[in-house]
């Protein structure tokens, strides 16, 4: 990874984070570090309770706490270190700097006020625009993300709508005050196929259009490959892997990264068995000292069981997590 | 193809399938309406096949899954099971030949009565259709859960005590206590990770070929369907729009909407980010289809015809089923009411 420079929108350094338990505690996320480029699409891809989104969540300050805390580590976004910012301080980034677009758009809607009402309030919020100045805008942008008569639909209630048209909203909401930085998590999740693909699409061209940075959180390798410049694999906590997208699966250095995509590629290819990477997923509190994939991983070696392994940093500026690629390196 | 090819051979015959749902309102819940979710649907699976019925949320492609085990009585049309038409049986025949279908659905936990241990459960049925009980039906449910890749030893625990893959291979077995001949399944393997999809992927490959199962197959993920299927039905909004052999589908679909369906589907390979169809506008509500075919307002070739008249099912090549006006055969008369 190249260290922090002026281009990127996002750095994140050492982000630890442990969730408290009766028993003393369980790391979630140890020790993540990557950067975000400016106008740069990233992903973050992994199974479920990898740490993805308690990651994302920690960026925009969002983390529940307790139970879960940041233990260590450093989020800056355009310089401005966000981990030891006030409460006040994050309410003015969230929204103002960093976008925010979730699973389920319900969850970011407010049931009782209309579509115009709500993306107008964020304007008002962080700007000095007036109420009438406010829902103008918000009708533009309606119209901006794909919504057919966006007028008429600004004065209409969440329920009205389908859950693609709702997702439509919750980016224009997202986008409304032009951030530096969108952070997605599984945008696409809740929806068909067909809309997928639309939503996939509309979130590129404004992203392209606005030179915005995102964060594209996803269990989908299909979506990253999409729609990413670069990507971060999660496996227990760890970032075992970073690389570009057109690299890292033509050319998987981790074996998790390697297991994922044989998974995926085989279950699209034809006939005989489906390659399974074996065993199950950990739950967090449940790693041992060592490399949390090394109970399924066909490479370990003796060393992996007992001490986790270092990131190392290549010299074209991939990033693993794994014994066998830190020997190499 | 309205008449099934190897009629003789099939295990399962669905022949016009239809499941309306009455919509209530006012003050008296009247019947004003009714939202045909499943319209028309035939297909055939051979024993020891598998079938996919393949949609987007809404399409109607659990409904017409639940319709065929008869836990929705059907509005129209039959479904034969081993030559037998399940439409027609009541009572305790219909409770046997219940035992000959089963079902898996997406959410082991919702399937699964949490305060049952795991050994119970799989043996609940086998007490239920009075088939084994003590311990011929220890014995039995060991027996299955080595089938289906669960250690003997876990019978004794509770199902929030397994892993979402663990908790789908107990739900599979519990299906397969009864020795059923068919199983629905829906979306099997849809909530798991993608790690954990393969394997429970592999083991109901598995238990096809050595129990020699038939299978209907409910996703709504083309790689998986793809992979699985020895033949398709594409389904949207009710209507099954086409029907074919896995590998000719995928290679050349047909109909407009198997086409964007297929096209929409995110690949591995970032080169291939440009080609893609993507449908405008949402499905519309079942409640209120579009008159003609009713994809006509999201498809890329509607033509005139489209906007009034449901296209008749064709068969432009062999084995294969189309509903759709690009096929008809000879070209559907364009006199259409002025």
């Amino acid at each position: 990874m190249s260290g922090t420079n002026d281009t990127n929108v996002l750095s994140v350094r050492g982000l630890s984070i442990r969730l408290a338990t009766r028993d003393g505690g369980a790391s979630v996320v140890d020790d993540a570090s990557f950067d975000v480029g400016r106008g740069e699409v990233f992903g973050i891809v992994g199974e479920s309770g990898c740490g993805k989104s308690v990651t994302a969540y920690a960026i925009a300050g969002l983390l529940p706490t307790p139970p879960l805390r940041v233990e260590a580590g450093s989020v800056r976004l355009g310089g401005r270190e966000l981990l030891s910012a006030s409460p006040a301080e994050m309410r003015s980034v969230r929204g103002k700097d960093i976008g925010m677009i979730f699973q389920e758009p319900m969850t970011a809607l407010d049931p009782l006020y209309t579509i115009g009402e709500q993306i107008a309030e964020s304007l008002e919020f962080h700007s000095s625009l007036d109420k009438r100045a406010a829902m103008e805008k918000a009708i533009a942008m309606l119209g901006r993300v794909g919504i057919p008569e966006p007028r008429r639909i600004a004065a209409e209630y969440p329920h009205r709508l389908s859950g693609g048209m709702l997702q439509r909203v919750v980016i224009a909401m997202a986008m409304i005050n032009e951030p530096a930085l969108l952070i997605a998590d599984e945008p696409t999740t809740a929806l068909d196929v067909t809309i997928q693909a639309q939503i996939l699409a509309l979130m590129n061209d404004l992203v392209g259009a606005n030179g915005m940075s995102m964060v594209l959180i996803t269990h989908d390798l299909g979506v990253v490959a999409e729609t990413c410049d670069r990507v971060a694999v999660f496996y227990g906590g760890h970032l075992v892997e970073s690389a570009p997208v057109d690299r890292i699966f033509a050319e998987p250095l981790h074996p998790y990264t390697d297991g994922l995509r044989r998974s995926v590629e085989s279950i699209g290819g034809a006939g005989g068995k489906l390659y399974a990477i074996p065993g199950s997923v950990p739950s967090a509190g449940r790693f041992g000292p060592g490399c949390r994939f090394h109970d399924r991983c066909g490479a370990r070696v003796a060393r992996c069981g007992i001490e986790a392994p270092p990131t190392t940093v290549l010299p074209d500026g991939r990033t693993v997590r794994c014994w066998l690629r830190g020997e190499e390196a | 193809m309205r008449t099934g090819s190897g009629a003789e051979r099939a295990l399962l015959e669905v022949r016009g399938l239809s499941k309306h749902f009455p919509v209530r309102s006012g003050v008296f819940s009247r019947v004003t309406g009714s939202v045909r979710v499943v319209e028309d649907v035939s297909f055939s699976v051979g024993r020891g096949e598998t079938f996919a019925v393949v949609g987007e949320s809404g399409c109607g492609k659990t409904t017409a899954g639940r319709t065929i085990l008869r836990l929705y009585e059907p509005t129209a049309g039959s479904v034969v099971l081993g030559g037998i038409d399940l439409a027609a049986l009541r009572g305790e025949e219909l409770r046997k030949a219940r035992r000959g279908m089963q079902m898996v659905f997406q959410n082991p936990y919702g399937s699964l009565n949490p305060r049952m241990r795991v050994g119970e459960l799989l043996a609940e049925p086998l007490v239920a259709h009075g088939i084994a009980k003590g311990a011929g039906a220890v014995e039995r449910v060991a027996d299955m859960m080595g089938k289906v890749g669960l250690s003997a030893d876990l019978a004794g625990r509770y199902p929030h005590q397994f892993s979402g893959g663990q908790r789908q291979r107990v739900a599979i077995a519990r299906a397969l206590m009864c020795s059923p001949s068919l199983v629905v399944a829906d979306e099997p393997v849809s909530a798991l990770d993608v790690s954990i999809q393969s394997q429970i992927i592999n083991l109901l490959q598995d238990l096809r070929t050595e129990l020699g199962l038939t299978y209907v197959f409910i996703s709504h993920d083309l790689n998986v369907v793809r992979r699985i299927s020895d033949s398709v039905g594409v389904m949207y909004l009710g209507h099954m729009v086409e029907r074919s052999a896995t590998g000719p589908l995928f290679e050349r679909p047909l109909h407009p909407y198997t086409e964007a369906l297929l096209s929409a589907v995110p690949s591995l390979d970032p080169a291939r980010r440009k080609r893609r169809i993507i449908l405008s506008g949402d499905v519309p509500n079942p409640a209120s289809p579009p008159p003609g075919c009713v994809f006509h307002p999201r498809c890329p070739k509607a033509m005139d015809v489209c906007r009034s008249v449901a296209p008749a099912g064709s068969e432009p090549e062999p084995g294969r089923f189309v509903a759709c006006h690009l096929y008809q055969d000879p070209p559907a008369p364009v006199s259409a009411p002025l």
